[in-house]
């Protein structure tokens, strides 16, 4: 319960973005102190909704890949992540169910019986509440500040998985330990940029919001 | 009574197959000289792809980008629409150059169909020599090579655009790869579905303009 409200704190409050085109490189003072403040942030959130851009570089192009929609998160374990631009893609992680929504196409899974769901929901949701800072066993996890933001960087321990991601970096705002920004690097260099905005926290959002028809 | 049985069997089996031994081409005695024009040669820049791979039981969907480089080669990367990249490759003239492939799909039997499939509709030009045949049904002209075994049919429109190749192999069509234009000489979906192998991929054309997915 506690690890999910983190995740609420996490994605809530989206702060300027502009300004993190740097990456912190000073070493966190106070690693157990931000911890403590996660915690308790995570545990006053019961729903976050925002918007996000999505930036895919790929070495191969010139210019990103950039797409854009809306997500919303609702304790327990409820996320809904909505591409709106260039294509509309809709996935729902509702408990131990996931759906996916095409265009013209739509399909339901049980995240345990599949691998790859199993991870993408634990990494999402790890991202999002948090929990993926206490995953020292399968990432090593940096601490870095500089005056604007907490900066988390995760590096899989697994050398299986570092040949598909090599590195988590995630962007938590000082002022409320909200997430701003999570980017994703390959190990060929090619990242997957999320900037979130606009973000609302505690607002009611429908049940229905994660119901898949 | 066996031979019944045998010959009845042998008559199903047949009746199910996709023959190319009466394919429906006429050939067209002298060739005129055309050749088939890749559909991507048009572009400039990056041509992004809504895409959805059927495979058995798998389904993968994302984004395919087609980048035509120098010398009549192309780089195609496949994403997932969360940004996972599933296979980056470089098709020259004369080769397919992995840079990646997900691990969890880089299965031979798989790659060498993707890489043949994929190869099919960027349509690298050939090094043998066409042959000009027709369609019995539509009289539509078609173009037909040899390649690697196979003989690959491309239909043209009137406007000389490729809107249906099949590759067929000895005796049985393989893969038949449909193109849907607008027009403006640009393919706005691509459909490819194999005859005898539980495979397809449809690819429907999101941009390649600015301020959404190109170069």
């Amino acid at each position: 319960m506690k690890r999910i409200t983190e995740l609420f704190c996490i994605i809530v409050l989206l702060p300027a973005l502009n300004l993190m085109s740097q990456v912190p490189v000073r070493p966190m003072k106070d690693v157990a102190g931000f911890k403590t403040r996660l915690n308790s942030m995570s545990a006053t959130i019961s729903t976050i909704e925002s918007d996000f851009v999505q930036e895919k570089n790929l070495s191969v192009l010139a210019n990103k890949i950039i797409s854009r929609g809306h997500f919303c998160f609702k304790k327990e374990n409820n996320i809904r992540w909505e591409y709106m631009q260039p294509y509309k893609y809709l996935i729902i992680i509702n408990k131990d169910k996931i759906f996916i929504k095409e265009e013209s196409n739509q399909k339901q899974y049980d995240i345990q019986s599949n691998r790859m769901f199993q991870e993408m929901n634990k990494f999402i949701s790890g991202c999002i509440q948090g929990d993926i800072l206490k995953n020292d066993k399968e990432y090593n996890v940096g601490y870095f500040e500089d005056d604007k933001y907490f900066f988390v960087k995760l590096v899989p321990v697994s050398e299986k998985i570092r040949q598909m991601l090599n590195e988590v970096q995630i962007w938590f705002d000082r002022n409320d330990l909200t997430v701003s920004r999570i980017q994703m690097i390959e190990s060929g260099g090619d990242y997957t940029r999320i900037d979130f905005t606009g973000k609302k926290l505690n607002t009611d959002i429908p049940v229905e919001k994660f119901s898949f028809r | 009574m066996k031979n019944l049985v045998l010959g009845s069997i042998l008559l199903l089996l047949l009746g199910s197959c996709s023959f190319t031994v009466f394919n429906g081409y006429w050939h067209n005695g002298q060739h005129s000289g055309e050749k088939p024009v890749s559909w991507f040669r048009h572009d400039t820049g990056v041509v992004v792809f809504n895409t959805t791979i059927d495979m058995m039981k798998r389904h993968f969907s994302g984004l395919m980008l087609i980048k035509p480089l120098p010398d009549d080669a192309y780089r195609v990367v496949f994403i997932t629409e969360v940004g996972l990249k599933i296979f980056d490759m470089e098709f020259t003239r004369s080769e397919v150059i992995i840079h990646y492939f997900m691990e969890a799909m880089n299965k031979r039997a798989l790659v060498n169909t993707l890489t043949r499939d994929i190869g099919l509709v960027l349509m690298r030009e050939h090094t043998q020599a066409p042959e000009a045949l027709y369609e019995k049904s539509s009289h539509a002209p078609v173009i037909k090579y040899r390649e690697n075994g196979r003989r690959n049919y491309y239909s043209l429109n009137e406007q000389g655009e490729t809107n249906k190749i099949v590759q067929a192999g000895f005796l049985l069509n393989k893969v038949k790869a449909d193109f849907y234009s607008a027009g403006n000489n640009r393919v706005d979906s691509i459909s490819i579905v194999h005859y005898h192998m539980n495979l397809f991929i449809n690819l429907s054309r999101i941009s390649n303009t600015a301020g959404n997915a190109e170069e």
